[in-house]
């Protein structure tokens, strides 16, 4: 048996057992040092074979990857795919974290068609005006047959 | 009698070694890119090959067919046959020239031909072209200006004489491009990389046959960044993706004669694939080749490290590190991770693996605005 079992706290009162707060911490101190999704999926899989099947755990550790998604990152393309299914069917058993879940933004997956284009269109307000300074001195031509 | 103008077409290009990219600043997303290769058949071929394009304009999809006219000493017009792009490297005797030698006259001004028929079929009189290239190329850059401004004239497959003029040339380094495209994605519009002035960002770009890597510091104006790069002649070298595609053949022959030795060549995609995934996909299997991809990037990787180490103080003192350019997002699985030549915690691709061989022009379209708003209202106030 594990030492620790999150279904023995009660969630809905807001109980935040430090184990789970552990492993968000783990999950994001990892995606920092370069660890990124395999890490994630390996402490997922660790998380079912502790006997940690509750959804809500596994929930919290997509979550997690939600969030370091939404901030940037960016997992492989063949992990896209797993990664936003399971999102997804999390995101509509957990019901328990639909208040948190509403508070996410998930525009950021960029596993998500047209991320590209909208992103561009809408993102490059970030480089000042000068960034013109960066093109060499122009030379005109004249059409000789004028 | 002065012809009236038409309405101005801001232009950027990059001729790269591998690709030729090109796009209308006007329209973002419409890049236009072919093969960069070039042929100059003979008169029986050319008309032959005008016959297969009418009858199947397909073949025509990422090539340009034309006769560009010349004047010689005494101003009489002659003209030369050309395929330009997929069609060129098909058959015959395709041509390829890297580095400055391609910056010369009958070379790089058919390159442009290709592109400008492709972008403008009916021709354009009035043209602003901004043309990228590799910082070690900056003592040519009046040269590339030359050859490409003023007036170009070609015969069309229908035999319709059609003119180009190219007003104004702009040059600009190429890998800037990737800096600007890395600052303009969402990531930094939020700044979870707490990105701020002060800041330094090593710049890689891996090309067809020319790499580069550049120091770049991050400004601010307000809450805006301004990019200053800092270029060195040791941190470009001429090796790219080509160099490792070509080794690479040679080593998945040599290493699994059983499996390469009796494909006539060895396709693109699956050179990617195995670059990408140190796997290719053999008759519907996955068949590894990690050692084939190792001997064949390493040469490359040891150019890359050598220079990182020597001249960027092994990354010690940068924030990020910015990868771009085609073969950028090939190399990226050797270059990040904690496997990485780079052993850096921080290392990003400027663009997503399918369009980063767009991530350079994309980038320098947006500085590209930024120029032509400056541009247009100083003359506004003249």
């Amino acid at each position: 048996m594990p030492k620790y079992d999150p279904r023995d706290y009660d969630y809905s009162n807001g109980d935040e057992p430090i184990e789970r707060r552990h492993l968000q911490t783990r999950l994001h101190n990892k995606a920092r040092d370069g660890g990124r999704e395999r890490d994630a999926i390996q402490m997922i899989d660790w998380c079912k074979k502790q006997g940690w099947d509750d959804r809500k755990v596994i929930t919290e550790s997509l979550l997690a990857l939600a969030q370091m998604m939404n901030e940037g990152y960016d997992p492989p393309a063949n992990q896209q795919a797993f990664l936003t299914k399971q999102l997804q069917d999390m995101i509509t058993v957990a019901s328990a974290h639909i208040q948190m879940l509403s508070k996410l933004d998930l525009s950021g997956l960029r596993s998500q068609p047209a991320w590209n284009e909208k992103t561009w269109q809408a993102s490059a307000s970030v480089l000042s005006p000068e960034t013109a300074n960066l093109f060499g001195t122009s030379k005109k031509f004249e059409d000789d047959e004028d | 009698m002065v012809k009236e103008l038409d309405p101005i077409a801001n232009w950027i290009a990059d001729f790269g070694n591998s690709f030729m990219k090109d796009s209308l600043v006007s329209a973002y997303g419409n890049e236009d890119v072919i093969p960069h290769v070039m042929q100059k058949p003979a008169n029986a071929t050319y008309q032959a090959e005008v016959r297969r394009a009418k009858t199947t304009p397909r073949v025509m999809k990422d090539s340009a067919l034309f006769e560009k006219i010349y004047k010689d000493d005494k101003g009489v017009e002659y003209k030369v046959a050309y395929f330009v792009g997929e069609r060129a490297a098909s058959s015959g005797q395709p041509v390829r020239v890297t580095g400055p030698g391609k910056y010369v006259t009958g070379y790089f001004d058919v390159l442009l031909a290709a592109k400008l028929l492709r972008r403008f079929p009916n021709g354009h009189n009035n043209i602003r072209l901004a043309v990228a290239h590799p910082p070690d190329a900056i003592s040519y850059v009046d040269k590339i200006m030359k050859v490409l401004g003023g007036v170009h004239k070609v015969i069309d497959i229908h035999g319709k004489p059609i003119k180009f003029v190219v007003r104004e040339v702009i040059p600009w380094d190429e890998c800037v491009g990737g800096i600007l495209r890395f600052m303009a994605l969402k990531a930094q519009e939020f700044n979870p990389l707490s990105l701020d002035e002060g800041n330094r960002l090593l710049l890689v770009d891996v090309g067809g046959q020319v790499s580069s890597m550049t120091e770049v510091l991050l400004d601010k104006d307000k809450d805006d960044f301004i990019i200053n790069p800092m270029f060195i002649p040791e941190g470009t070298f001429d090796l790219g993706i080509q160099n490792v595609s070509t080794l690479l053949v040679d080593e998945l022959r040599s290493l699994y004669p059983d499996e390469f030795q009796d494909m006539r060549s060895i396709p693109l995609n699956m050179l990617e694939e195995a670059m990408l995934k140190n796997q290719v996909t053999l008759a519907g299997e996955p068949f590894g080749c990690e050692q084939a991809v190792m001997n064949a990037t390493a040469p490359i990787l040891d150019r890359l490290q050598g220079i990182y180490k020597n001249y960027f103080r092994n990354g010690r003192n940068f924030h990020h590190i910015v990868v771009t350019g085609g073969g950028g997002g090939l190399l990226f699985p050797s270059l990040q991770g904690k496997t990485g030549i780079f052993r850096h915690g921080h290392v990003h691709l400027a663009d997503t693996v399918s369009r980063i061989h767009l991530a350079n022009l994309r980038g320098q379209m947006e500085a590209f605005k930024r120029w032509i708003e400056r541009e247009d209202s100083i003359q506004g106030t003249r």
